[in-house]
């Protein structure tokens, strides 16, 4: 079987990626890296500072204030987007009257235009907007979507799990679909119901999907900056500063960009520990 | 009874996941006094087109061409990642070359790292290379995706070994297998990397801002958050341009949305 | 063929590039002004055709970011830039200084005094003893009141009109509307999301208390005094104790104030008239004042803003550069008619007085505008200064210790 010819191949199919993203991803991630050595403010010469750049991150309880929301705002999103997600999969998975529409229905947050989330959603979060109106008429109290620092991290979290859930739902219906019949015409026999049958087949057999889902649902998440940017800027308070925030903040309006090359590189090294972390929990055959 | 449960439970979820998209809609059919209105009405008095109209008079800013300009780079550089994503994807699945995993690490750790903090390493880049203030120069990065990569990787694990076996055994060379087999199977998959990469590239807002000097490429999102920075752009212009700015990936998304839900229940992604 | 093909490109190329002198400039767009310099531009041209201007407009917000990245790109001639920025620019050596022959003037000095006493100071073309830049707009932040509420309350508008600011906040609590415990009219409204907002209020309340905010060593030893507490407290009590001020209502208090969902703000200057046409309240209904002053306190006003338009440091030829910005600088009355102030000597001060309503609450108070400090470190101080402010209205922490946390964080910010 193993023919190393045919092995080289796959070389050849991997080459212009190689090539265009050692240019243009790679090469200017190890130069970002590079900067967090230094203290430049992009047209300043460039003054090597050693380590003081992490030194003083590691001190600076603006950086951890930012750690602690975006780690808050990851763990929140990922478990509710993945039941959420996971749910609405099982139930779309058959077919049905009307189940492209659901499934339609709940996709469409995902292709809406960032921009024109923020303005809606901050339409419908101010005092005289919608959904706050609709909470005195129905609890009688008023909720400070936007202006409260109790508040606002959950507001971004139901924004972005609204946005997020269609997508994971259609790769969990994909997932779905793969797991051959015969093992749930085979579990039938042997009289399992379908609770039984969710747990010892579909569950083990989503392995990957799940993996998938996590993985890059963190990895997003994580991530999470045009809502911030455009809908708190960080606000109220620092309650919703996330890391990507922060790194855009110190490099392109306080001109730190060597401090700020510095918080990337924790935020890089936090993805790849968790990363290695999965690998080491989740090790299968066909992931990493 | 289980059929109407669960009816029904769909039925209010797709509302509420439908309602911030009609809510800007219909908003931006009220005038002004109506939009902030309390208490709040949901459907207008009298629907009026003005808002739209009325962006047709600021005769700074040429939508149709920020429209056609984002739409060209959206497809250039979503065309580029799926020419990059399924080759290296299926690269990477089905051969086992030398530093194979190696180099699959390295695409894949680029995710990890936010791309604002490596627009000015890559800006400085692209000016060395002359590429600043050119098309080029906002497609290339734009096209980048090694999530995309991943995508296609875990896609292209499904593909049955036997079936490139058989064909290599009828002749076909490496390549023809992976156009004439492995491409058309993976359709699904390159619909969601379409989709979710025509957003991500519709959505960018520092890049072209950094890249272009040029008025007249200026992009969508950069156009919008243009007009609602100037000091007054009333509530129904503001969504008027928000619903506007969604309607070429809700067209994209009609389009593929006959194949995709098809092309999930013939073969899926793992 | 090809070779043709690349034969014509290469002639196409050479024709436009090295024929003429290319100037590129940046500028934030505003809609009705923006014609006016594409305008000038033209005509700029027509006069020196071996000229070629290219505008590129660009967001206010985004204005520094683009600027810095086109400076790197050696892609920029001469760019606008607003008070609050430049002194970033020209205290790093980005920014050429005044060349008076462009101007045909034999001194500094004389370029100087085409404009109003004071004007380049005060619009940010100025840094530790040399002139870098000349004033694009000029004018101070003003209070806006509207009058049509006050009527409506039983008020006379001519009588009433707060002057200190305890009368500003008592006039706020009879404006102030609720249903239930709900605010669905604020007495006094800003935007708490830009951090620059509350710094301007914050920077004359502090002067007003003689303290001087003007500079960073000031700054920051006003920042444990009585002085400063009281001033700290007078803001933002408005939100937290008085009760006129909920900033949930609405995102932006000049869209408020223009569909009267606020009787008054404090952040509005003489453009401010043509923001407010876009909206549902009219210009007969409300009435820019003086910024309200402390019973014991100095007499400053609102701080003063503006943009002055500097020529890069790269620029080839610089002096071509000045020649354009002062032309570009020499139509005020151009921009007078929309509202927009322009310090030139050159403008008719009937006209001023014609198109600016309450053209004495901008023109005389000007005298008594606070000048805004000049920093290289502006957007770090004034981002500081914004979250102390955020943190009492939103986080129920005391001023006294909102304040000494700020004066923790400007001293690392200044390394003092």
């Amino acid at each position: 079987m193993y023919n190393k010819k045919i092995q080289i191949a796959g070389f050849y199919f991997v080459l212009p990626t190689l090539i265009i993203y050692g240019i243009f991803l790679i090469y200017p991630m190890i130069t970002a890296f590079h900067y967090s050595f230094f203290k430049w403010n992009l047209l300043s010469e460039k003054k090597y500072v050693g380590l003081s750049n992490f030194a003083k991150m590691i001190n600076d309880k603006r950086f951890w204030n930012s750690y602690i929301t975006t780690f808050h705002f990851t763990l929140i999103s990922i478990v509710l987007i993945i039941i959420l997600s996971f749910i609405l999969a099982l139930i779309l998975e058959k077919s049905f009257k009307f189940k492209n529409i659901f499934q339609s229905a709940i996709f469409i947050p995902v292709i809406l235009t960032m921009v024109s989330i923020a303005v809606v959603w901050q339409f419908m979060f101010q005092s005289t907007g919608i959904l706050s109106n609709l909470f005195i008429d129905l609890f009688g109290t008023k909720v400070k979507w936007l202006t409260s620092t109790k508040i606002a991290p959950y507001s971004m979290i139901l924004v972005n799990v609204w946005k997020m859930t269609g997508y994971y739902m259609i790769i969990f219906i994909a997932g779905l679909l793969n797991v051959p019949n015969t093992f749930y015409e085979a579990a039938r026999v042997d009289g399992a119901n379908y609770f039984e049958r969710l747990i010892y087949i579909t569950l083990p057999q989503m392995k990957n999907t799940f993996i998938l889902v996590f993985v890059s649902g963190v990895i997003f998440s994580f991530a999470a900056f045009p809502q911030q940017y455009v809908m708190t800027e960080g606000g109220p308070g620092r309650s919703t500063e996330v890391l990507a925030l922060l790194i855009y903040k110190q490099a392109f309006e306080f001109t730190k960009f060597g401090y700020s090359s510095s918080i990337s590189v924790a935020f890089f090294a936090s993805l790849l520990l968790f990363s290695i972390i999965q690998l080491r929990l989740f090790k299968s055959e066909s992931n990493l | 009874m289980l059929k109407s449960t669960r009816f029904i439970f769909l039925l209010v979820l797709s509302t509420l996941f439908l309602f911030p998209f009609f809510w800007m809609l219909v908003s931006s059919f009220k005038p002004n006094e109506e939009v902030l209105a309390i208490p709040v009405k949901i459907f207008p008095k009298i629907w009026q087109i003005d808002a739209y109209t009325n962006l047709m008079n600021y005769s700074e800013y040429n939508f149709p061409r920020y429209f056609f300009n984002s739409i060209f780079v959206t497809i250039a550089a979503v065309l580029l990642a799926v020419i990059l994503c399924t080759t290296a994807g299926y690269g990477f699945a089905t051969y086992n070359f030398k530093y194979s995993n190696f180099f699959f690490i390295i695409v894949l750790s680029t995710i990890m790292i936010p791309f604002q903090a490596i627009v000015v390493p890559l800006f400085i880049l692209m000016k060395d290379l002359g590429l600043n203030n050119t098309y080029l120069g906002l497609i290339v990065p734009e096209s980048l995706t090694a999530f995309g990569v991943f995508l296609m990787r875990q896609f292209f694990y499904t593909l049955p070994k036997e079936t490139i076996e058989s064909a290599r055994i009828d002749g076909a060379n490496e390549f023809q297998i992976f156009l004439k087999i492995a491409l058309p199977s993976a359709k699904t998959a390159i619909f969601a990397l379409i989709i979710f990469h025509s957003q991500w590239v519709w959505n960018l807002l520092l890049w072209p801002l950094i890249i272009v000097s040029n008025p007249e490429m200026r992009t969508v999102p950069q156009a919008i958050s243009l007009f609602s920075g100037v000091y007054f752009t009333p509530y129904p212009e503001q969504l008027a341009i928000s619903v506007l700015a969604c309607l070429p990936l809700l067209i994209l998304f009609i389009f593929l949305s006959k194949n995709f839900t098809r092309g999930i229940t013939l073969t899926g992604i793992k | 063929m090809k070779n043709l093909i690349s034969l014509a490109i290469l002639i196409a190329f050479s024709s436009v590039s090295f024929a003429k002198e290319v100037i590129r400039h940046i500028h934030w767009t505003q809609p009705p002004y923006d014609e006016i310099i594409m305008g000038t531009a033209k005509d700029f041209m027509s006069e020196n055709p071996n000229v070629e201007i290219k505008i590129q407009l660009v967001a206010d917000a985004d204005m520094p970011t683009k600027v810095r990245t086109a400076l790197t790109a050696n892609g920029v001639e001469t760019f606008a830039m607003p008070n609050m920025q430049s002194p970033w620019f020209m205290a790093n050596g980005t920014t050429a200084e005044i060349i008076p022959s462009a101007f045909g003037k034999n001194s500094i000095q004389e370029v100087v005094d085409m404009w109003l006493p004071g004007a380049i100071k005060k619009t940010g073309g100025f840094y530790e003893g040399k002139y870098y830049g000349i004033p694009h707009e000029m004018s101070n932040y003003a209070a806006w009141i509207n009058i049509d509420h006050m009527k409506k309350a039983g008020l006379d508008p001519k009588k009433d009109i707060p002057t200190t600011w305890q009368e500003f906040k008592l006039l706020g609590k009879i404006l102030t509307e609720k249903n239930g415990d709900q605010i669905t009219r604020n007495g006094f409204a800003i935007n708490t999301k830009a951090a620059i907002f509350p710094f301007l209020i914050l920077h004359s309340l502090m002067q007003q208390k003689g303290l001087d905010w003007s500079s960073e060593k000031g700054l920051y030893s006003s920042l444990d005094t009585k002085e400063a507490l009281d001033a700290f407290s007078t803001f933002t009590n408005w939100a937290t104790k008085d009760g006129i001020f909920d900033p949930g209502l609405f995102e932006n208090e000049r869209e408020g104030f223009g569909n009267g969902l606020t009787s008054q703000f404090l952040t509005g200057g003489t453009w401010y008239w043509g923001v407010l046409d876009g909206y549902s309240v009219k210009r007969d209904e409300v009435m820019p004042i003086k910024y309200p002053r402390f019973k014991d306190g100095k007499n400053i006003g609102g701080v003063a803003y503006g943009y002055c338009v500097f020529v890069s440091k790269q620029a080839k030829n610089k002096e071509l550069a000045w020649k354009w910005l002062n032309y570009l600088e020499n139509r005020p009355e151009k921009y007078i008619v929309h509202g927009w102030f322009q310090p030139r000597k050159t403008l008719d001060k009937k006209l001023a007085a014609k198109y600016i309503p309450n053209y004495e609450v901008f023109g005389e108070e000007f005298e008594y505008a606070a000048a805004i400090i000049a920093s290289a470190k502006f957007a770090e101080i004034q981002d500081a200064v914004g979250a102390s402010v955020q943190r009492v209205l939103f986080e129920d922490i005391s001023n006294e210790e909102s304040l000494s946390m700020l004066k923790d964080d400007v001293g690392s910010i200044l390394d003092m």
